[in-house]
């Protein structure tokens, strides 16, 4: 396996939320997780992961709330709101379309 | 709800700045924190971890800015900053401040005076009047006067019979009306006071379309022929500081020039 390799633009929301999607988190989890659950391929870039975070929150799509880390460490956890669901929802099927179409694009023969 | 969550989010910002600041530090912190401890388990230095977990983030404080930028109330917060800048040099420097309030409230005051001045005169100088664009003098000229300068005065009222005429024969205005300007002599109980009044003709009020507040102004033929009787209508003013704004004046005789009863017959806010 070669190198992590950076983000597609304009990925990285969808990414997040999903992650987020399935229980909340902290950046440095988010970032974690991303690398892991794609078998170290993605890398996430960390000086654009929190930036991403805020202005996510600030549209509304996921909430932060302050809790205990694993080491016992003030940590910020974001989640997903329920228009953050929907939200979700939408981009995924956006994604869908467009790798499918990618796909077909490049399988032709 | 997104858009309440939305505000609460600025107004959190706007008014619990410092919060907001101590908790982007601390996220940041807690990221630090966390890919130190990552790199030290790798065998890093402690100096040579903390350092490539800052080099990992691309920069602390442009981090930081960007994610100010993301709460999208930057101008509001600039602006404040830039109030308080201000008030600071202000308190700096009480002489240059004195100075600054005073220019302005001078300036202000000045243009103020200049303006009102300008609309009583020019703009809107008899601003009860309906269309007073279409509002002309008409005077009569004295033809022995009449080439002997400004002093010599060549002007002269129009006689009673020539604005019968004019009224009668000319169809170019909408009507004319006789307004002479004089003083008389208001007496209220044992107090006798000088006013400014005009002797006027009774389609006065209509023709200007200026309505009374209380009462009515002048019937036609109230000024002349049979049914011609003295009627007076009073300032505002007058009906304010005279008659202390008693509605109950109306209809009531009231004495002008010294015992020659007048039956008095309204008030008029002119």
């Amino acid at each position: 396996m070669g190198k992590p390799t950076d983000l597609v633009q304009g990925t990285l929301d969808i990414l997040v939320l999903k992650t987020v999607a399935l229980r909340p988190m902290h950046g440095w989890g988010i970032a974690q997780r991303i690398r892991q659950i794609s078998n170290d391929v993605l890398q996430v870039n960390q000086g654009a992961l929190y930036p991403a975070l805020h202005r996510l929150e600030q549209q509304g799509w996921i909430r932060a709330t302050w809790g205990e880390s694993e080491n016992n460490r003030r940590a910020k956890y974001y989640s997903l709101t329920r228009a953050g669901v929907r939200y979700l929802e939408q981009q995924q099927e956006q994604w869908a379309r467009l790798s499918g179409a990618i796909d077909l694009v490049l399988n032709a023969t | 709800m997104r858009w309440l969550h939305k505000l609460s989010l600025k107004l959190r910002t706007l008014f619990h700045h410092q919060q907001a600041e101590q908790d982007l530090q601390d996220e940041i912190e807690f990221h630090l924190q966390s890919q130190t401890e990552e790199f030290l388990a790798q065998g890093m230095s402690p100096e040579e971890a903390r350092y490539a977990a800052l080099r990992s983030l691309g920069g602390r404080t442009r981090l930081e800015e960007q994610c100010r930028e993301t709460r999208g109330v930057g101008f509001i917060e600039h602006f404040l900053q830039d109030l308080h800048f201000g008030f600071r040099m202000l308190r700096r420097n009480p002489g240059f401040a004195l100075i600054a309030v005073l220019c302005l409230t001078l300036g202000i005051g000045a243009n103020a005076a200049v303006f009102s001045w300008i609309e009583g005169l020019l703009l809107r100088p008899f601003p009860a009047v309906e269309h007073q664009d279409r509002l002309v003098v008409v005077v009569g000229t004295n033809h022995a006067t009449r080439d002997k300068g400004a002093s010599g005065s060549g002007y002269t009222d129009v006689s009673w019979p020539d604005l019968r005429d004019y009224q009668g024969n000319t169809t170019f205005f909408d009507s004319f009306i006789a307004d002479k300007i004089m003083g008389t002599t208001l007496s209220i109980g044992d107090k006798a006071e000088r006013m400014a009044g005009s002797i006027v003709s009774s389609n006065y009020f209509e023709a200007l379309g200026v309505h009374p507040m209380l009462g009515r102004g002048f019937e036609p033929a109230e000024d002349v022929g049979r049914n011609a009787h003295p009627v007076t209508v009073i300032s505002y003013w007058v009906w304010k500081e005279r008659f202390h704004g008693d509605p109950a004046v109306i209809g009531k005789t009231q004495v002008l020039n010294g015992g020659v009863p007048d039956e008095f017959q309204g008030g008029d806010r002119v």
